[in-house]
């Protein structure tokens, strides 16, 4: 082995110092936890939203591109710096929805945090020994959220479905990178990336090492044909959890899917495929797949949770772009278009499950049923899944709307007119489910079995907060979102 | 000689493994999954792995394997159980999707000529892989130990007596 010896930089320390916070900050309140014994749900989680919010605006100040450290284990650029933001504030919101939940133990909260902090690194990982130890530190902790409450099977259910098909889905990641690494002889992603583009015109064993990669990374974003657990495992995790879930694991899959374009645009059209045309496909199918699944949900989580596997189909047709553009204005616009979309369906998603939450709580389920007449009682909440809900249609002048056009506009440019229109086709489908729920607030009488029009079910302070924490941006960035377009742009190029 | 070594072990590793996933009885699958995970340890010596395959041994082979025994000891599982959930349709249909896979990565991996076939005596060594961990993987290898840490709490929130969280979970006003 002629291996250069690379000696250990302490200055290599500062770049990664939101992630020592994290840890710093987990161990602390694992002790804080064992100290404790009253109200200590509350107590961690105030200390985690402390921490985060420290966390937030480390990241937010910390802003310059230092390339690769560590070892070229990691690597500071604008991906790792937007996605250290999103991670920060999203896991702030998601904390804030459990609070309500888990009021007397403090472990739900820690494990969040253990989750952000794999989430960190893989925004990260500049190295596929990385970017996988990263993959698991999100997915261990989520396995064990998944089957929270106890006392209910589906839970459990949640919980060893979540394990078997994560488990499963790592396998074929780890083929995948056995055999990239088997052609390239490196696991350092930008040398990959050099390596496989050397290579003649797309060998069959880079293909199935794509494919396999993908699949894996596919799981975590909930990417058809790996969806199957998505459906069951929201339904039956505790609804905070699931709004977790919903958000933050997957935004990880697609920073995943960040690092790994490199690999996936060295992909030259071969036996009909190449990486452009494999991306293009599985977006394509994932709306589909979720936009119809969606249609026959009777319960809003199970309805919810297919509409985020369509959501990622969405997203996905911006990563399509940026596989057929390694650089170059397009690219840039598609990148935006991605990042855009991911805060508002951050926003969005977050405060859609925030609500549906708030009335499991107070009614006991989440079947459309309980939705009937939530208008005529309890107007604020009603008014707030309805923002939501059209937002996640695309309607203007919502969040949702201008995430879209982005993404839209992305696809367009690049002349992939055939994505463009099943996308439209899809949004256009998704109207008709998120309405029915909308229809059924207003437009419905409560059902007999409870009646919430006459006394106003009890809106928390905090879930009155968080409810403006996310509606707010939810319409604010539908008639004012130069801002953020602006800051995304300042952050990764 | 070590063509030979390798084709029978590889034959014990296929056979055994085909064991595991078709016995009825759990116990007899975790001990042909201890024999495969030998053969998987003689392939590591052959490839000059030897730390790792000690390791195979001593972490699968020996104690990821009995707390398997325990687990399936302590929960009491009958051999007789029927386990058959799906019809005959599926089974084929399970059958047919995995000789495609099959097919499609050995078509994939003959299609390599590049494979690097020379074998680094030094690669398997123990101050090889040091090297490795506390150099160029240092990161991954310490982060590996906050993951662990992380799983451990899981465990812990998973097991532990619940402190009456179910009452609160239908009286919760915030």
């Amino acid at each position: 082995m002629s291996e250069t010896v690379i000696s250990f930089n302490p200055g290599d320390l500062i770049p990664f110092l939101p992630e020592l916070v994290l840890v710093g900050g987990l161990l602390i309140l694992l002790i804080v936890d064992l100290i404790i014994h009253r109200n200590k749900g509350n107590t961690i989680a105030a200390a985690g939203g402390i921490l985060l919010v420290v966390l937030t605006i480390i990241a937010l100040t910390g802003n310059e591109k230092i390339g690769a450290y560590l070892f070229n284990a990691v690597v500071q650029d604008g991906v790792t710096l937007f996605f250290r933001v999103f991670f920060a504030i999203s896991a702030l919101i998601a904390i804030g929805i459990m609070v309500s939940s888990f009021k007397k133990e403090g472990e739900p909260f820690i494990l969040v945090l253990s989750s952000v902090l794999g989430m960190f690194l893989l925004a990260g990982s500049n190295d596929l020994v990385t970017l996988f130890v990263a993959i698991e530190m999100v997915s261990i902790p989520s396995y064990v959220l998944a089957g929270y409450k106890r006392k209910d099977p589906r839970s459990g259910e949640a919980a060893l479905k979540y394990v078997i098909f994560g488990a499963f889905s790592s396998g074929l990641l780890l083929y995948g990178f056995s055999l990239l690494y088997g052609l390239t002889g490196n696991t350092g992603l930008p040398e990959m990336a050099a390596e496989l583009t050397k290579l003649s015109s797309g060998s069959p064993a880079q293909i199935v090492g794509l494919i396999l990669v993908l699949a894996g990374i596919g799981y975590k974003i909930a990417m058809v044909p790996m969806h199957f657990w998505c459906p069951d495992v929201y339904e039956g995790s505790p609804t905070p959890i699931t709004a977790f879930f919903s958000v933050l694991p997957k935004a990880a899959g697609f920073a995943a899917l960040f690092r790994l374009m490199p690999l996936f645009a060295t992909l030259k059209p071969a036996y009909g495929l190449s990486g452009v045309g494999l991306i293009t496909m599985v977006s394509a199918l994932t709306m589909t797949f979720g936009n119809l699944g969606a249609i026959w949900q009777d319960s809003v989580k199970r309805l919810l949770a297919y509409s985020s596997i369509a959501h990622a189909g969405y997203i996905l047709m911006g990563f399509a772009v940026i596989v057929s553009m390694p650089e170059g204005e397009l690219y840039n616009l598609a990148v935006t278009a991605v990042l855009f979309y991911l805060v508002v369906y951050m926003f969005m998603n977050l405060g859609a499950f925030l609500v549906v939450d708030w009335v499991e709580r107070h009614l006991g389920g989440d079947s459309i049923g309980y939705f009937k007449g939530l208008g005529k009682g309890n107007p604020l909440p009603a008014l707030a899944l309805a923002v939501f809900l059209f937002s996640l249609t695309g309607l203007p002048p919502l969040a949702g709307f201008i995430g879209k056009f982005y993404l839209f506009a992305a696809v367009v440019k690049a002349k992939m007119w055939a994505l463009a229109m099943i996308g439209i086709a899809n949004a256009v489908v998704s109207l008709f489910y998120y309405v029915r729920i909308i229809r059924d607030m207003y437009l419905h009488d409560p059902s007999p079995e409870f009646d919430n029009s006459e006394a106003p079910l009890k809106l928390g302070k905090l879930t009155a907060v968080l409810t403006l924490v996310t509606v707010v941006p939810t319409v604010i960035l539908g008639i004012w979102w130069g801002p953020l377009a602006e800051w995304i742009k300042l952050r990764i190029f | 000689m070590e063509l030979t070594l390798f084709i029978i072990t590889a034959l014990v590793a296929l056979g055994s493994a085909i064991m595991v996933i078709t016995r009825k009885s759990p116990i007899i699958s975790v001990l042909f999954l201890v024999l495969t995970f030998f053969c998987l340890a003689v392939f590591y010596v052959m490839l000059g792995a030897q730390f790792i395959a000690a390791m195979q041994i001593i972490v699968y082979a020996g104690a990821i394997m009995v707390l398997f025994l325990f687990v399936l000891m302590l929960l009491n599982l009958r051999g007789d159980q029927n386990w058959e959930v799906s019809g005959p349709l599926r089974k084929w249909l399970g059958w047919i999707a995995a000789g495609g896979v099959l097919l499609v990565v050995i078509t994939a991996i003959q299609s390599v000529t590049g494979f690097n076939t020379e074998l680094d005596p030094a690669v398997g060594t123990v101050s090889s892989i040091g090297d490795a961990l506390f150099n160029r993987f240092l990161l991954p290898f310490e982060i590996v130990s906050v993951m662990l840490l992380g799983a451990i709490i899981g465990v812990v929130a998973m097991v532990k007596r619940k402190p009456s969280t179910e009452d609160e979970e239908e009286g919760g006003e915030a």
